[in-house]
C-alpha cells in the first residue's frame, strides 16, 4: 500500500535504532507515521490527544530502544503501543465515552440495497458522510477491531495479539462491530433519504 | 428476518468471503458459486454480506486518503527530537562513546567534560573509591533492606570505553566513567538519596539537608549533604575516597570505622585496612577531562586502565618480569599513540585490530 515499505526493510532500521542510530529512528517515523495517524483517527477524534500520543510512542521508542524486542512486524508493534497510549490518555481524561455519547440515538437496523441507490456524484459525497458517521457510532474497541482487520489487513490472530484477547473473542468482537456498522448504516441511510426527500 | 442458518456478519467477517467479494481471489469463485447453489436460502444473506463488505471497503478507501499534513509531520518530529534531547541531557540514555573515536585515531568529539572541570573546581566534593566487584555485589545485596527490595531499581551501566552523564531526579548529576554502573531507586526515598556504585563516578550533589546523599560502595558508605564528589570502584582494587571540597562522612559498616573528610583528604581502604590519604584534585579529576593519568602505576594497572578507557582487550605476549612503574599523562590521545609512546620506553611491538590489541615483548 505504501510504496516506501517495499523498498526499505523496516527490520534493518529497527536494529539500527536499537544501536542508537538516529537516522533509522527518523526512517521508522517516516515509514509509519501515516499508518499510525490513520489508526489513531479511527479510534479517536481528538487531534490534540493523537498528536501527543504519536509523539509519546516515538519518544518511548527512542528512550527504550536498547531493550526493544524484535517484533515480526515493526508496524504492528507501533500500532499496539500507540493504541495502548491512546486508551490510557483517553482514560486519563475520562473521555472514554467521547463520540459514542454524541451519536447515542439508537436506531434499529433497517434498509439495505443502498449500493443501488447511491449512484450519482452528489450522493457519493453524502455516502461518505453516512459511512463516516456510522463508523463513528461504533465503540472504540469495535472501531479498533475493524480498522486492524479490514483497513490494516491484519489476520484475526494478529488482532487477537494486539488486543490481548483470545481468538474467539476477537471473532466475536469483529462480528459485533460489523453488525453494529450495518445497523448504523441502515439507520443513517434512512435518515439521509428522509432528509433529502424533505429538502427535495 | 431471514430463516438463514448464517448471519450477514458470518460471511462479512470471513477473510475468504471478503477476498472473493473484493475480487482478489478468483480461485474460490467456483467454490462460492457452489455454496450458493447448495444453499439457495442464503442468497439474500450473502447479498447483504456482499453489500457490507463493500461498505467496509469504501471506508478503507476513504481512510487511505487520511494523512497527516506534512507540516504537522515535521512539527511532531521536531518536538519528538526536542523531548529526546531533553531527556538525553537528563542522562537516562546519554552515552558518550569516547573510545570509538580515539581508537580509530580520529579526533574525539568535544564533550562537555570541560564544563565539569570548572564546576568541579568551584564545588569539588570528591571521592575516589576503588574496590572489588564481587565484594560490591555481595555487600550491596546485604545492604538492600526490605523496603528497597520492593522498589524498582534504575540501573545506569557503561561498558568499557563508554562514559555517560546521568541527571538524577533531585537535580544531582553523576558523571559515570567507563566500565561503571550506578543503581538507585527513581525519585529516591523520603529520608535519603541512596546510590550504589561500581566503578568510578563523579557526583555533583544538589543540596537537600533533609535527604542526605549516600553512595554505597562495598562495606563503605559515603554521605554528603550537598555538593559535588567523585567515586571510583573497580574490581580487585583498593577503595579510594577523595574529597576536594565540602564535607563528607565515610563509614565502614563492617569495621565501624568512620572518618569525616575535609577538602584535600581521602581514604584508601581494602578489607580491614583503612588509610587516610592526601588527594590531588588534578589527578582525581583527570578522567572527567579526557585525561589518563598514570602515577607510578604498575604494568597491570596500566593495561587495566587502557582496556577500560578504550573498551579494548589487550593481549600481552612474552611479558618480562619486573616492569618499572609507569608515570604518564595522556590527554585526549588515541590508544595507538599511547602504546606507541610506551613501546619505545618498554621495548615492545604492538598491533591494534578493531577492539583487540596485542603487545609483544619478543
Amino acid at each position: 500500500m505504501n510504496p516506501q515499505v517495499n523498498s526499505k526493510d523496516p527490520h534493518e532500521f529497527w536494529n539500527a535504532l536499537k544501536e542508537g542510530d538516529e537516522t533509522a529512528f527518523k526512517e521508522l517515523y517516516e515509514l509509519y507515521i501515516d499508518d499510525l495517524y490513520r489508526f489513531g483517527k479511527s479510534i479517536c477524534q481528538d487531534e490534540a490527544l493523537l498528536a501527543d500520543a504519536i509523539q509519546d510512542v516515538f519518544f518511548d521508542l527512542w528512550q527504550y530502544r536498547a531493550s526493544l524486542s524484535n517484533p515480526e512486524q515493526c508496524k504492528y508493534y507501533l500500532l499496539r503501543s500507540f493504541s495502548n497510549r491512546i486508551k490510557r490518555d483517553l482514560g486519563k481524561q475520562k473521555r472514554v465515552k467521547e463520540i459514542e455519547d454524541l451519536y447515542a440515538l439508537d436506531v434499529g437496523g433497517l434498509g439495505k440495497n443502498i449500493e443501488d441507490r447511491l449512484i450519482d456524484e452528489q450522493f457519493s459525497i453524502e455516502k461518505k458522510q453516512v459511512l463516516r458517521k456510522a463508523f463513528q457510532r461504533l465503540s472504540l474497541r469495535q472501531r479498533e477491531v475493524l480498522h486492524l482487520l479490514f483497513f490494516e489487513g491484519m489476520s484475526y490472530s494478529e488482532v487477537s495479539e494486539h488486543l490481548e484477547i483470545n481468538l474467539k473473542s476477537t471473532y466475536t468482537l469483529a462480528w459485533k462491530a460489523l453488525k453494529k456498522l450495518r445497523k448504523s448504516l441502515g439507520a443513517a441511510v434512512l435518515i439521509m433519504l428522509l432528509y433529502s426527500f424533505l429538502i427535495g | 428476518m431471514s430463516k438463514s442458518n448464517f448471519s450477514i456478519e458470518y460471511f462479512a467477517s470471513d477473510p475468504q468471503f471478503r477476498k472473493w467479494v473484493l475480487g482478489s481471489d478468483k480461485e474460490n469463485h467456483a467454490q462460492w458459486q457452489q455454496f450458493l447453489a447448495d444453499h439457495p436460502g442464503e442468497i439474500d444473506v450473502v447479498r447483504q454480506a456482499i453489500d457490507l463488505v463493500h461498505e467496509v471497503e469504501s471506508l478503507r478507501k476513504m481512510k487511505s486518503h487520511e494523512k497527516l499534513a506534512p507540516q504537522k509531520k515535521e512539527e511532531y518530529w521536531e518536538s519528538i527530537l526536542a523531548k529526546v534531547q531533553k531527556s538525553d541531557s537528563k542522562g537516562k540514555v546519554r552515552i558518550i562513546p569516547i573510545s570509538l573515536d580515539t581508537v580509530g585515531g580520529k579526533k574525539p568529539l568535544r564533550r562537555k567534560w570541560t564544563n565539569y572541570r570548572s564546576l568541579a573546581a568551584a564545588i569539588a566534593f570528591f571521592f575516589v573509591v576503588t574496590g572489588a566487584w564481587v565484594i560490591v555485589e555481595f555487600n550491596n545485596q546485604k545492604n538492600i533492606n526490605d523496603q528497597e527490595l520492593a522498589n524498582d531499581w534504575t540501573i545506569n551501566a557503561n561498558p568499557s570505553g563508554v562514559k555517560s552523564t546521568v541527571r538524577l531526579d533531585d537535580g544531582s548529576i553523576v558523571y559515570l566513567n567507563s566500565g561503571s554502573s550506578i543503581r538507585y531507586v527513581e525519585g529516591f526515598s523520603a529520608d535519603k538519596r541512596e546510590i550504589f556504585l561500581e566503578g568510578e563516578a563523579y557526583f555533583e550533589v544538589k543540596k537537600d539537608s533533609l535527604r542526605p546523599f549516600i553512595v554505597q560502595t562495598n562495606e563503605i558508605s559515603t554521605t554528603a549533604l550537598g555538593t559535588a564528589f567523585n567515586i571510583k570502584v573497580y574490581r580487585d582494587k583498593k577503595i579510594q575516597i577523595a574529597l576536594l571540597s565540602g564535607k563528607v562522612e565515610v563509614q565502614n559498616h563492617s569495621s565501624n570505622q568512620k572518618e569525616v573528610l575535609m577538602p584535600g583528604e581521602g581514604v584508601s581502604a581494602k578489607n580491614d585496612s583503612w588509610d587516610k590519604i592526601q588527594v590531588n584534585e588534578e589527578s582525581v579529576l583527570a578522567w572527567t577531562n579526557k585525561t589518563i593519568l598514570l602515577d607510578k602505576a604498575t604494568w597491570e594497572e596500566t593495561i587495566f586502565t587502557l582496556e577500560n578507557w578504550f573498551g579494548v582487550k589487550i593481549k600481552i605476549v612474552n611479558e618480562p618480569p619486573g616492569i618499572m612503574p609507569i608515570t604518564a599523562r595522556y590527554r585526549d590521545e588515541s590508544l595507538e599513540n599511547i602504546l606507541n609512546g610506551l613501546s619505545y620506553r618498554l621495548g615492545f611491538s604492538f598491533d591494534i585490530n578493531g577492539k583487540k590489541a596485542t603487545v609483544n615483548f619478543k
